[in-house]
């Protein structure tokens, strides 16, 4: 329950918000991910830091007010994990 | 509407009552979404999208824009003869060789090290290099 992940280095992706999505632009494998909420917001909660998901979702609600349709750290869990898939956050 | 006001506010928003800061603190909604919603779609190469380039592409090590470079255990190109780098591979290696090769496995015909800094090369590829859409294919989810 303690995996730590970390996002992927900021200089190694464009990112362009556009309204309710975001592009993010992978430098290294040059493909484009169109991300919605709540990625955006983890990613820019994890900083450079290695995180949990129970960190990660702590500071979501910290910083936002949620609109949830569940548990809190299975939702940002799932995405860590989609995005480990992608290679934007790598487990620590 | 955006008054950003307390930053110390904690996060269930209960103002201090004895406090007359009249000041409503508004946070932006987030939408989290649900465990199974998927929140990414990926635009790939248009080169690389068929299942079969990933495969039978090849990816030389090195490309021609570093020929004759030796490859440095971090995967950067060193000159020739450089104290632990490694000449290359002289060969191209396939999309499905790599592939088992960054799950852990060795490049065939290379040793553990070897096998590594080949991978770490590879990894650092950049669009318009050889080999870098075979890569980038390698990286597709699913």
């Amino acid at each position: 329950m303690s995996q730590l992940y970390r996002a992927a280095p900021l200089d190694g992706l464009i990112l362009h918000p556009l309204d309710s999505m975001t592009l993010i632009f992978q430098k290294a494998s040059g493909i484009t991910h169109i991300v919605a909420d709540p990625v955006p917001a983890i990613l820019e909660s994890m900083e450079t830091e290695s995180v949990t998901a129970d960190e990660v979702a702590r500071r979501l609600s910290n910083s936002y007010d949620l609109e949830e349709s569940g548990d809190i750290v299975d939702i940002v869990l799932a995405r860590l994990v989609e995005l480990c898939a992608l290679g934007l956050v790598e487990q620590v | 509407m955006t008054d950003k006001s307390n930053l110390d506010q904690e996060p269930s928003g209960n103002l201090d009552a004895g406090e007359s800061t009249a000041i409503v603190t508004r946070r932006r909604a987030l939408m989290m979404g649900a465990v199974s919603a998927s929140a990414v779609i990926s635009i790939k190469p248009a080169l690389a999208q068929t299942a079969g380039s990933v495969l039978n592409c090849e990816i030389p090590v090195p490309g021609n824009h570093a020929e004759g470079g030796y490859i440095g255990a971090d995967g950067r190109i060193v000159p020739p003869d450089t104290p632990g780098a490694f000449p290359p591979a002289g060969r191209h290696f396939t999309g499905e060789e790599v592939k088992r090769a960054m799950n852990g496995r060795s490049l065939p015909g290379t040793s553990y090290d070897q096998s590594k800094a080949y991978v770490n090369y590879i990894r650092r590829l950049q669009s318009g290099q050889s080999g870098f859409t075979c890569y980038a294919s390698l990286q597709m989810p699913r």
